[in-house]
């Protein structure tokens, strides 16, 4: 990797666009399987199938956009998305 | 930065992250399509005992019957059923302290003792998808994470060239960093199909391991077992209460199967759950001919009362997907040709992964004193030249190791990792173009001594024996090793060729 590129994309970005694809796609799996329509065990597997799909797209196209910024806010907001739903749930269990 | 750039970038550092075990599990996996073949292979001592099987209920009868009267307090059985790939019958059992794995006559129903222990091809498999001998849930996870990335750096690398498909058509061979481009695209695009598929489909059946949330949020913890059942079955199996004890005799069973299954297929397996309680289950299983599906012909019923019961599958469009993910990935629907297809596609990729690397390291020649370059060549050649070499040290072990060896299979595996670490001497002693030749010619000898020396410690393992009685699924494990071996003197020809093409120039 010349010198030039990594400065523009360097492995440290791209393995926090993976975290944040993780986090996403997580998050799809734990959230999706209660508003589709099948049953039980084809929800979970179908929300799983569409969290994977998520995640490859997320990796492939937010590197992408021009803005460093907005790719740093799109990544933030996968975090925020997991903790408050993972809150949010933890709350309304008690 | 373009877009076509951006790719390009991930392309690289995807690559070069997934490289070396990516090269692993490709390796290993297009070895695993033959598994069976060198399960037999690594046990001569069976080679005696070799017969066309019978017809698939005969061998059928002679397991359970051996099974009632020597398995009785197991948890569970499972039997293979001997076939034209494996001639013999392997049972399967399980009791409170013990598994038992054996291997039968199914024309005598002799127990075949006195038997080498060997992994044979399964070592292949479990270090395919777990990467065995690490703990089975690190080695799937770590399995499933190089699959994502992986398939994540074949979608970059389409996007990433303009001309894929005129690319194909081009070869410039002796051309250095030219040469190996083209030979990166070629491969790549030859196998892009087929490892899209392998890539996809093996992270869908562990996506549990990366994703357990929705499944511990519906079904519990631990509820992996309670989803399998619902996207298997519709009406899992239910047990009657009024079931006796004892099992039925085989031939209540095989009076209510049909000879062949609806795609064609003959009786492949059987298994009974819990024999000679209350709660016995017993399981017929035909083969996955024409299917790329699970969803084999099935008959279960209540062992004790001989009763069919009702196992209708889940037909949903998602749950054929999930069942699909396992079909296609293991190929058990191919035919011995198709193998072939799919293990030299497999191979293809691999060539693949090396001219990527070569690549990459072409690319940075100039940085060739880096500590980061020395340790990228080196994992290069620990990779691409030790894990064939420790693979053909492996068979040898199977056939040199004495046979009534304790803790044979540890020793096989032993000499499998110690060969493939210790390969990492070469280089450190010799500069590094002569260790490449050095491990071709090494790797080379090492598969023609495998094949020779049953000469003398087990004759009737020796291909020209093998050859002349037609035992072709034993001779053709050999040939192959031959045929590979013949491949890397040629290739260590060709490389010298280079090296010294270069040194004239």
């Amino acid at each position: 990797m010349d010198k030039k590129k990594s400065e523009w994309l360097s492995i440290r970005e791209i393995f926090y666009i993976c975290l944040a694809a993780y986090a996403y796609s997580v998050w799809i799996s734990w959230v999706l399987p209660d508003y589709l329509p099948f049953a039980k065990a084809e929800n979970i597997y179908f929300s799983a199938l569409l969290g994977f799909i998520f995640l490859i797209f997320y990796i492939v196209l937010v590197p992408g956009l021009h803005s460093k910024r907005w790719q740093k806010r799109i990544n933030y907001l996968s975090y925020v998305l997991l903790l408050g739903y993972w809150i949010i749930k933890k709350i309304g269990e008690h | 930065m373009q877009f076509r750039q951006v790719q390009a970038t991930l392309h690289s550092w995807l690559g070069i992250v997934v490289l070396w075990s990516g090269f692993l599990i490709f390796f290993t996996g297009s070895i695993a399509y033959f598994r069976t073949e060198i399960n037999l292979w690594s046990k001569p001592e069976i080679f005696l005992y070799l017969k066309k099987p019978p017809p698939s209920f005969e061998s059928a009868q002679v397991a359970y019957d051996y099974l009632n009267m020597h398995a009785l307090e197991a948890k569970r059985w499972r039997v293979n059923l001997a076939n034209s790939r494996m001639p013999f019958n392997t049972l399967e059992w399980q009791d409170k302290t013990n598994k038992y794995h054996k291997i039968q006559d199914p024309n005598t129903g002799l127990i075949l003792k006195e038997v080498r222990e060997s992994l044979g091809g399964d070592f292949f498999f479990k270090l395919h998808y777990s990467l065995y001998p690490l703990p089975d849930v690190v080695g799937r996870t770590l399995v499933v994470i190089i699959g994502i990335l992986f398939l994540i750096a074949l979608i970059t690398g389409i996007l990433t060239h303009k001309k894929i498909f005129k690319d194909f058509f081009v070869f410039r061979s002796f051309k250095g960093q030219r040469t190996l481009l083209d030979l990166h695209h070629i491969t790549g695009v030859v196998t892009l199909p087929f490892y899209l598929i392998m890539a996809f489909t093996g992270i869908m059946i562990f996506f549990y391991l990366l994703m357990p949330w929705g499944i511990n949020q519906q079904y519990g913890e631990n509820g992996i077992k309670k989803f399998y059942n619902e996207i298997q079955y519709i009406n899992p199996p239910k047990l009657a209460a009024d079931s006796g004890i004892h099992l039925k005799e085989f031939s209540t069973f095989s009076s209510q199967l049909p000879q062949q299954g609806s795609n064609g297929t003959t009786l492949e397996k059987f298994e009974v759950k819990n024999p000679n309680t209350t709660e016995a289950l017993i399981t017929f299983d035909y083969g996955y001919k024409k299917l790329i599906t699970f969803n084999n012909p099935q008959f279960i019923f209540l062992a004790n009362t001989g009763r069919q019961l009702n196992n209708e599958r889940n037909l949903h469009p998602v749950a054929q997907i999930s069942s699909a993910t396992y079909g296609i990935h293991l190929g058990y629907y191919a035919s011995q040709s198709m193998r072939w297809v799919l293990a030299s596609l497999g191979f293809a990729g691999c060539i693949m992964l090396v001219a990527g690397a070569l690549l990459w390291q072409k690319k940075r020649i100039k940085q060739q004193h880096t500590l980061s370059y020395k340790i990228v060549s080196y994992l290069n050649y620990f990779t691409f030249l030790g894990l064939p070499f420790a693979t053909a040290m492996y068979f040898l072990a199977n056939r040199v190791l004495p046979t009534n060896l304790e803790h044979r299979v540890q020793y096989e595996l032993l000499t499998f990792f110690i060969s493939w670490i210790g390969i990492l001497i070469i280089p450190m002693l010799i500069k590094m173009q002569k260790a490449i030749i050095l491990a071709f010619i090494f790797t080379a000898f090492i598969l023609l001594i495998t094949v020779l020396s049953p000469v003398f410690l087990s004759p009737q393992a020796f291909i020209l024996n093998t050859w002349l009685h037609q035992q072709w699924p034993i001779a053709g494990v050999d040939l192959v090793f031959i045929f590979i071996a013949i491949g890397y003197i040629s290739a260590c020809y060709y490389f010298r060729k280079i090296q010294m093409s270069k040194v004239n120039k």
